[in-house]
């Protein structure tokens, strides 16, 4: 079962993208509300989700700054970047992130792009 | 009085709270949107509900499209358009793709016929967002299930100048009474009231002006009912293409 971590500051969000991954079968391994704690928690991961979903706009450290450490870590890492800065595309694609998804955005795309990266 | 020893603010604040503002109403909508594809999902829900789901998803979507126009203009994009064009053919697609999206209660048929003197050519961004705002009120002034429009692209010529030409037209669409009225060009702060009411033509109206062109509406067959109508945005080539 695919793992996730999700990465947002807003509640509502995390929680509806959880609702909808865990309804969809996916496994969410782990929430973070700023890009800082999302850094945190990925370098003390003994296990590494399989993808990341990451947004922009967080305080504390933005999504761009925590999509670059991570893939200092693990350049093979999987992440998903959503936001409602679609200028931010470009910038967050050169950190690393494989996908951009700009918001707002139907969950089937989301879920399209899952299955699409989770691929062997 | 307290007020005027606050800080006044600049017009890069202002496009910066509007940004924030429009961030968070996207993040907000973003919720709302999903939330109602989980019901339009859920096998239990009855087909009423999930029709009125369905009708209250597009009216999100629109807005999320409302809101995106409002970080444009307040961003003066629409003044600036991006370096780099995009492939005609992708913003037609693209296009389509949003108008679908738009309106998942209606089996929208949009026919695209792009002339030979365009089908290679780039453009900006701007010219797709501005198809898709005339687009989301052509769907709205049809208003039946299935509306049938079509859309003509070509870069024209006008002089020695030449500029993109793009018609939509749909037998069955309404002229809205402001352009009946002929006062779509008179659009200012002393008569908002009477302005055109629907945002997506608005915003045509005012990116294609703003680029040195604009927008015309008109009804097809006078004797007919309805008449049907086509709007026709010019925009000089100049304004959004890049060699």
């Amino acid at each position: 079962m695919t793992s996730v971590l999700i990465v947002d500051d807003e509640l509502f969000i995390v929680e509806l993208y959880r609702d909808i991954l865990q309804l969809r079968g996916y496994r969410v391994v782990g929430t973070a509300f700023d890009g800082e704690e999302a850094l945190r928690k990925y370098s003390q991961a003994l296990e590494k989700p399989d993808v990341i979903i990451m947004d922009h706009r967080m305080p504390v450290m933005n999504g761009v700054e925590a999509t670059k450490e991570i893939i200092k870590i693990n350049p093979r890492q999987k992440v998903i970047f959503v936001s409602a800065d679609v200028l931010v595309e470009q910038e967050a694609r050169t950190a690393g992130a494989i996908e951009f998804l700009p918001k707002p955005f139907r969950m089937d795309d989301l879920i399209e792009k899952m299955a699409k990266i989770s691929l062997p | 009085m307290k007020g005027h020893e606050g800080t006044r603010r600049t017009r890069a604040d202002l496009e910066l709270y509007a940004d924030i503002l429009s961030h968070d109403i996207l993040n907000n909508n973003q919720a709302v949107m999903s939330y109602l594809e989980l019901i339009i999902a859920t096998p239990e829900v009855d087909d009423k509900t999930k029709k009125y789901a369905l009708k209250a998803s597009s009216q999100t979507r629109m807005l999320a499209l409302m809101v995106e126009d409002v970080k444009k203009v307040a961003s003066g994009i629409i003044a600036a358009p991006s370096p780099k064009g995009v492939e005609l053919r992708k913003i037609v697609d693209q296009t389509q793709k949003e108008i679908r999206n738009l309106f998942p209660d209606k089996k929208v048929v949009l026919r695209t016929t792009i002339a030979p003197s365009a089908a290679s050519e780039k453009a900006d961004e701007i010219l797709g967002d501005i198809l898709v705002n005339v687009l989301m009120n052509a769907v709205q002034l049809d208003n039946v299930e299935s509306p049938r429009i079509e859309v003509s692209i070509e870069l024209a010529k006008a002089g020695e100048e030449r500029y993109w030409k793009v018609v939509v037209s749909d037998d069955n669409m309404v002229l809205p009474p402001m352009f009946k009225k002929d006062v779509a060009g008179t659009v200012d702060a002393k008569n908002k009231s009477t302005a055109v009411r629907m945002s997506g033509l608005a915003f045509a109206k005012l990116a294609s002006e703003t680029m040195g062109g604009g927008i015309r509406g008109e009804e097809m067959a006078k004797g007919r009912s309805p008449p049907g109508c086509r709007f026709t945005v010019s925009i000089p080539r100049g304004a959004v293409v890049h060699d």
